[in-house]
């Protein structure tokens, strides 16, 4: 069981680990700006980004005050051709050993799904 | 932690002075007619005047069975509207709104291990409004916790208690508690590896408060002496504990270090995959002069620059400083919020409108208005101009010119800590890392007046009647304070926390800065004296009290908050003209009121879930005064106000 878990962790790093800088609304060095959420959907799943995600996946410029050089803001992630939405859910329920605590126990289905909603447009 | 560190613009020397005329549009610029005008725009424009009707609504709130309930939460906001107002049932299920302008309402009732229900009404001319609610049973009652309901149902016996029935939560709460509501942190459910993980994440990131404290070396300066500044009060550690590089851990990751394992079995054991048979034990709902409230929260935007509210609309007028020394004047511009993420509806167990960046103080005018400054710490004078800091240095507000000066710190000089007050020479006084400042305006002078126990974190900051400042000092547990007319300094000491269970090894561990405390310490953090009396009155956010201080003698007296309340985090004591204590909670949905005649303390519901208030005030105009309380977290402040009528 321990050999697919480390080939799901290898493949989930290779899609997000790293992922480039993200695209900043106002050029370099100004803050990033993600997308506003519309739906419910996408209002839910921000509440739920900001309640589970913020503190490590934080602003791009605020990553040297929390400490967390390795995370990505996550501002336009679905413009990563790689990225689907099996595999962000995936990422979402395993985590990632030693890097980013999985949610299974945490987040239900629907909170899921909201948040991926909300990552589409971030 | 000072959201608005300063830096140092300039040299000792006569204020700079920002007096460019503000642009006219509004009424409170000495122009009647144009305020007269503006006020009757708004009564065109159908905007939510409270006289413009006496029409309300109410109706009556029962369980599934039929049966009333009592103490259920009912809010109502128009459309358009960033007013909400709620109420809540008596002992017979009724409520009733106070008056309310005409317009179309969305409503919502609500009661934890209920379920949130809708409903829609009309306010029209000649129109009897009752709008009845049934409130079907609510299953995932973790969903809708109070803080402080999270700490009543973790459980206090678990072996990392250590056989002392509630270590534990105190554990958790001193190492926790700082930057996370109770509901942020107990809601998650993780494995043992990822609570490891969060721990170290938490542990660097608090590792971040440590060390160099003191930037400026100010408190050496002033004392000719060297302090080192490892241990809060100055001075080394006597074991020194290091990192897996041979570094030295400072204070807080001293703490968070001692107390790693334990909190990664406690909350593995209790949140972790494995479903832990919580019990969920929630406060009684409120009744009887608890519920007999009306809370009117308005929506604000995070902060940043100094903010204005009209009480009576809603209305929000931003001023803000410009790089050519002017002020600029406009409507609030519109901004971003998301009602999943404000606390109205309890059932969605989120709390973070801004989390930790939402508006922190308020000041209640002495013109019909709440000014809501940025950062951290303000005051009025004796002309009733507003002050706090920025721009580095201190900042008047003149309320009637609308302009900002800025009185610049003298390059070179460590930046203010949180508290600001004024005394009543109109000097500015503001917490340092070395003690206290005090500002002359008249010369653009600031006096530092070094603290009794160096490097003592201080923090709030109040001036008595007498002129005296006092300032917290949340890491060793003093309060300060300095005699403004004779410039003596002292401190008044709180004995550490002997009745609470805790082990000789957690008796030993020592002090933390801001973020993280032993579990003996109290973490006194803000303080106001009453302007009419005594007393100068302190908040201890970790151990849970207020604290009284004749402001002579110096004669300390405590007052322990009950039960559960005591992980409510209370924050800001402030004291109305009849000497009732009001305190705010950060860590409980509730504002707490203190009578320091009967010595009893009443809990008041705030309807929204997580909204940790912080720098409150009481506004003493009415016959009964009201009671202001900001939101950090709500992204909302509230005006609470107290119904005489017991029938409602």
């Amino acid at each position: 069981m321990r050999f697919p878990y480390q080939v799901i962790c290898l493949v989930l790093l290779a899609v997000f680990g790293w992922l480039p800088a993200a695209p900043r609304a106002q050029g370099a060095g100004t803050p990033s700006t993600p997308g506003v959420p519309k739906t419910d959907q996408q209002k839910s799943g921000e509440a739920i980004f900001q309640q589970n995600c913020t503190l490590c996946h934080v602003f791009s410029g605020d990553k040297k005050r929390f400490n967390v050089q390795s995370s990505t803001e996550l501002i336009g992630l679905y413009k990563r051709p790689t990225v689907t939405d099996e595999a962000v859910r995936t990422l979402i329920l395993v985590g990632m050993p030693g890097r980013m605590p999985s949610f299974r126990y945490t987040l239900a289905a629907r909170e899921i799904y909201d948040l991926i909603a909300y990552l589409k447009i971030r | 932690m000072s959201r608005f560190r300063l830096c140092v613009l300039g040299a000792r020397s006569a204020p700079k002075r920002y007096c460019q005329p503000a642009k006219a549009s509004g009424i409170s610029r000495a122009k009647p007619l144009a305020g007269l005008c503006l006020v009757a725009g708004w009564l065109v424009a159908g905007l939510p005047v409270e006289s413009q009707s006496q029409r309300s609504i109410g109706g009556v709130v029962t369980s599934s069975d039929g049966k009333p309930l009592e103490g259920a939460a009912v809010s109502t906001r128009a459309e358009g509207s960033t007013m909400t107002t709620s109420v809540w049932t008596n002992q017979q299920g009724e409520y009733s709104f106070p008056p309310l302008p005409d317009g179309r309402y969305r409503m919502w009732a609500q009661a934890v291990r209920f379920t949130l229900t809708r409903a829609e009404q009309t306010l029209a001319v000649g129109k009897e409004v009752r709008q009845n609610f049934t409130l079907p049973p609510y299953a995932d009652v973790w969903r809708q916790l109070d803080d402080i309901e999270w700490f009543e149902s973790l459980p206090d016996d678990t072996p990392e208690d250590r056989g002392m029935p509630g270590r534990m939560k105190r554990v958790l709460h001193y190492n926790c508690g700082t930057c996370h509501n109770s509901g942020y942190l107990f809601a998650k459910r993780f494995s043992a590896a990822d609570w490891e993980l969060i721990h170290t994440h938490m542990s660097n990131l608090t590792s971040r408060a440590d060390p160099p404290y003191d930037d400026e070396g100010i408190t050496n300066k002033a004392r000719e002496t060297e302090y080192t500044d490892e241990a809060p009060g100055g001075g080394t550690f006597a074991s020194p504990m290091l990192d897996a590089g041979g570094k030295p851990l400072g204070a807080q990751k001293r703490l968070m270090e001692f107390y790693k394992k334990d909190i990664i079995a406690y909350l593995t054991r209790v949140r972790g995959p494995e479903a832990y048979p919580m019990a969920w034990r929630t406060l009684p709902r409120p009744t009887g002069d608890a519920a007999n409230i009306v809370v009117t929260e308005y929506d604000v935007p995070e902060g940043g620059t100094l903010n204005r509210l009209d009480p009576k609309t809603g209305r929000m007028t931003q001023f803000t400083l410009g790089r050519d020394g002017g002020t600029a004047r406009n409507d609030t511009p519109a901004y971003y919020l998301n009602e999943y993420r404000n606390g109205s509806d309890w059932s969605r167990g989120i709390r973070n409108q801004f989390q930790e960046i939402g508006q922190h103080d308020l000041k209640v005018g002495r013109d019909g208005y709440v000014y809501l400054p940025p950062g951290i710490g303000r005051d009025l004078d004796p002309q009733g101009n507003v002050w706090f800091s920025g721009a580095g240095g201190g900042v008047k507000f003149d309320v009637k010119a609308e302009t900002f000066t800025v009185y610049p710190l003298p390059k070179g000089w460590e930046g203010f800590e949180n508290g600001k007050g004024v005394d009543s020479q109109g000097r500015f006084w503001a917490a340092t890392a070395a003690g206290a400042y005090r500002l002359d305006p008249r010369t653009g002078q600031y006096t530092l007046f070094p603290s009794v126990t160096p490097l003592g974190r201080p923090y709030g900051l109040t001036v008595d009647r007498e002129d005296k400042a006092w300032f917290a000092q949340i890491a060793v547990d003093k309060i300060g304070y300095v005699d403004g007319r004779t410039g003596d300094v002292g401190e008044v000491t709180l004995p550490p926390i002997a009745d609470e269970p805790m082990t000789d090894e957690d008796r030993k561990t020592e002090r933390g800065w801001t973020w993280n405390q032993p579990i003996y310490g109290k973490g006194p953090r803000r303080l106001q004296a009453d302007p009419r009396g005594d007393y100068v009155w302190a908040s201890s956010y970790f151990g849970g009290l207020l604290s009284r201080i004749h402001i002579r003698t110096k004669q300390l007296t405590e007052y322990k908050l009950p039960g559960p309340y005591r992980f409510g985090n209370p924050y800001e004591p402030v004291v109305d003209k009849n000497g009732i204590v009001w305190v705010s909670m950060s860590n409980a949905d509730l504002l707490a009121r203190f009578d320091p005649r009967t010595e009893r303390f009443t809990f008041y519901p705030i309807p929204t879930r997580g909204h940790n208030a912080r720098n409150i005030d009481v506004d003493n105009t009415p016959a009964i005064p009201e009671v202001w309380v900001p939101y950090q977290a709500g992204g909302k402040v509230a005006r609470v106000q107290f119904r005489t009528n017991p029938a409602r």
